[in-house]
């Protein structure tokens, strides 16, 4: 099926956030086959709340209402995890955040049975198994289609920012990675992965698409796995490279610190990015993956190097300076993650404390459900 | 020479090896499910054992069944999830539901339909109405089956053989004091269930202590869970207790005290599969064939009512437990097995002479649903899309 491209323009600035979850086992702490048991419960008891079964039948995905403030985005997901999780207690199955799941094996994965996934699991063989991998996408509202162009280029410096923020996949298929976030290294396999091509507005991105589509590699939009893609039929810019963080806190503050981004970029007339700002976008994407709030990067244009906590902290008061008072909450958070360290170093130091990954996934489930 | 050749131990470790041939060729040849394929294997080699002079040499398994049984039993109370219970009640009353309705149906069609005298009825309603938690248990670990029926059937199995355990007590009490309920039939069940907790709790402290003291973990530990386990069967039956509930109970116990997760995360592997192939093959020499063809068409007659009871009655409980229909129906599928719990009851009733024909019935369903209830469960899981290996 293809899809006719046309941009239905949304109010600027509204957010909408999806969070990808594992569904896990009580007893050992594995991954386990509960989607398609969990999800006709939650919409018996809670039919409004937006809630769908992913690719394999241990991920779920939430997904808010549409939002334009903090408070918004926090009750609602808040209300998301409530309703997840008391209907998973009846099945005995624990939901939790986290960008992978630290020893699953992804040869007893399970495809779900939709025929999205089914497809995806047909075309892309194993790789659909090892995409078991769990995301957060931020939707960020676009008063038109060029303006959903500029905010993808715009927002693209700041991809090792969010990446390192939300990092929450240090562990692998039972091993420390060594990576902050090893989620990314798996969406790399796929061949429409990466960044969007440099297209200046939404007629040659238009152009783009059709050229695509009549090679058959792609049939919509979906078929792009790119770090941050436009979504027409939203009317918004999707943010794809976070790592589902291990509380829905942590979920809304990452919301918003990049809606004071994009403010900044769409309150500018015209693109004012070129080419070259992608000389380094690897690099600085690669640093934040595998050193997170430690690593460094390079500015294109001044190549200047730098700490990215610092380029954090920069944009952090540069925020502030047009932020809603009822952002301050979420900008604390984002604060606190500077400080403390992101949700990775929480998994390092609970995993050193216990010598067991399936006791940490035990405090992942506290730590989620918001159990002190 | 032939005296050197033809020993006890000797004929013991051929029959198991040529089981065990046996059983894997099937697994591979047949693609039969491996559990039953042992069980199988088992009673062949039973069977031979009854009639050659030579076999007959071969010791009693009865002990070393019952003692394996304790280990698996161990690892079952180990996976049941109690919290589960007091998050979602209602499958307290599943269980419940589909114990009485399994009991009420086997009854009904053996007094009713085949004019077996109650008594008899009653005792094989209450074997017949428990099912083996090891199989299930064994059946998902070689599936790496996770989900929703595999869980509940290893609970409401679990939960079954409990309520089983007590009521063969209560009746076997009750049936003693000349057929009617005196003080003794109310207090020997609860004395059991306490008595046998209370022995649970001893040796899941102990093995604590072990393990502390040790800092056991791999073979290290599943040495000290076997002699912990021994030790009950040893101690159980002269203090007039159950192994069966204190096996169980050292399991939960363990489950749930142990904060580190030190002995949770512990997986018997190869030892535990060790055990598991020799339980089965020993289950299956256990096993009695058949003399009688009345006896084979009441055997299926239970059996077939037994299996519409759980299907019927987890189908039912279903939706308020949370659960869809269908996938209710499976876990009443699943949870048809039929192993040494139901054969250690059968042998405490047939102890009874006037129960012996109870005891007849009861040991030809075990016969049947000890070989088509690893089937049925493998079926009901696969059917479920639960399986994580093999096929999955």
């Amino acid at each position: 099926m293809t899809e006719v491209l046309e941009f239905k323009p949304s109010e600027p600035l509204t957010l909408g956030v999806e969070l990808e979850l594992q569904l896990v086992d009580r007893r050992d702490g594995d991954l386990t086959r509960a989607g398609s048991d969990l999800l006709p419960l939650v919409k018996k008891r809670h039919p409004g709340l937006d809630v769908k079964l992913e690719i394999t039948e241990s991920m779920i995905e939430v997904a808010t209402a549409v939002q334009l403030t903090h408070p918004g985005v926090l009750a609602d997901l808040r209300a998301l995890r409530d309703a997840v999780c008391a209907a998973a207690e009846l099945l005995n199955v624990g939901v939790c955040g986290g960008g992978a799941h630290p020893f699953q094996a992804w040869t007893e994965r399970h495809i779900s049975e939709a025929p999205r996934q089914r497809y995806i699991s047909e075309l892309y063989g194993y790789l659909a198994k090892q995409f078991t991998v769990f995301g957060q996408h931020v939707h960020i509202g676009c008063p038109d289609a060029d303006a959903a162009v500029r905010l993808v280029h715009g927002l693209s410096r700041y991809v090792p920012h969010f990446i390192a923020l939300a990092a929450s996949s240090p562990f692998s298929q039972g091993a420390d990675t060594a990576f902050d976030c090893s989620r990314m290294n798996t969406i790399a396999s796929f061949p429409l992965s990466g960044r969007m091509p440099f297209l200046r507005n939404w007629a040659e991105f238009k152009d783009y698409f059709g050229k695509m589509r009549s090679t058959g590699i792609v049939n919509s939009m979906k078929d792009f796995y790119w770090d941050i893609r436009p979504k027409p039929e939203y009317g918004t810019v999707e943010i794809r490279v976070f790592d589902t963080p291990l509380t829905v806190e942590r979920a809304a503050a990452l919301a918003i610190y990049t809606q004071g981004v994009a403010r900044e970029i769409l309150a500018r007339s015209k693109l004012d990015v070129t080419e070259d700002a992608y000389l380094v976008y690897g690099f600085n994407r690669f640093q934040a993956c595998r050193f997170g709030l430690q690593g460094e990067i390079v500015d294109p244009f001044t190549r200047e190097r730098r700490p990215l906590m610092d380029d954090i902290s920069a944009t952090l008061d540069a925020i502030r300076a047009h932020a809603r008072p009822d952002d301050d909450e979420a900008l604390r958070e984002i604060v606190r993650c500077l400080e403390e360290g992101n949700d990775a170093a929480w998994l390092r130091q609970r995993f050193a404390e216990t010598g067991s990954l399936g006791r940490v996934v035990g405090m992942q489930l506290e730590h989620f459900a918001g159990k002190p | 020479m032939k005296a050197v050749l033809v020993t006890p131990l000797a004929i013991t470790a051929l029959l198991f090896f040529a089981a065990l041939l046996l059983a894997e060729a099937a697994v591979r040849v047949l693609r039969v499910p491996r559990i039953a394929a042992l069980v199988v294997a088992g009673a062949l080699i039973g069977a031979l054992r009854r009639s050659s002079e030579a076999a007959a040499l071969m010791p009693l398994p009865r002990v070393l069944l019952e003692a394996l049984a304790m280990v698996l039993l161990f690892e079952v109370g180990q996976r049941v999830p109690l919290g589960w219970l007091r998050r979602n009640p209602w499958l307290i009353a599943a269980s419940f539901g589909e114990s009485a309705v399994t009991f009420i149906a086997i009854y009904a069609v053996l007094a009713l339909g085949f004019a077996i005298p109650l008594f008899d009825s009653a005792f094989v309603a209450v074997i017949c109405m428990t099912a083996s938690p090891i199989v299930v248990m064994s059946v998902s670990k070689d599936l790496g089956a996770r989900g929703q029926v595999s869980e509940r059937s290893l609970l409401y199995c679990t939960l079954s053989s409990v309520y089983a355990v007590l009521l063969v007590q209560f009746f076997l009490a009750g049936y003693r004091a000349a057929a009617h309920v005196d003080i003794t039939s109310v207090v020997q069940p609860v004395y059991l269930l306490a008595g046998s907790f209370l022995l649970g709790a001893l040796a899941a402290a102990a093995l604590r202590l072990y393990a502390m003291i040790t800092r056991a973990r791999g073979p290290l530990l599943t040495i000290g869970i076997i002699c912990c386990c021994v030790l009950l069967y040893a101690y159980a039956p002269p203090l007039a207790l159950s192994p069966i509930l204190s096996a169980l109970f050292f399991g939960l116990i363990v489950r749930g005290t142990d904060r580190t997760h030190s002995v949770l995360s512990h997986q018997t592997s190869e030892i535990g599969a060790v055990l598991t192939f020799a339980y089965f093959i020993l289950v299956g020499a256990s096993l009695t064939w058949l003399d009688s063809w009345t006896l084979a068409g009441v055997a299926v007659a239970v059996a077939a009512v037994r299996l519409l009871a759980k299907v019927g009655a987890n189908a039912a409980f279903a939706s308020p437990s949370a659960l869809s229909a269908a996938k209710g129906a499976l876990v009443g599928i699943a949870g048809a097995p039929l192993s040494s719990l139901a054969l250690t009851l059968t042998a405490s009733v047939a102890q009874q002479p006037e129960l012996k024909h109870a005891a007849e019935i009861s040991g030809a369903v075990v016969l049947l649903m000890a070989i088509l209830g690893p089937v049925l469960t493998e079926l009901a899981l696969r059917r479920a899309g639960e399986p994580t290996r093999g096929d999955a």
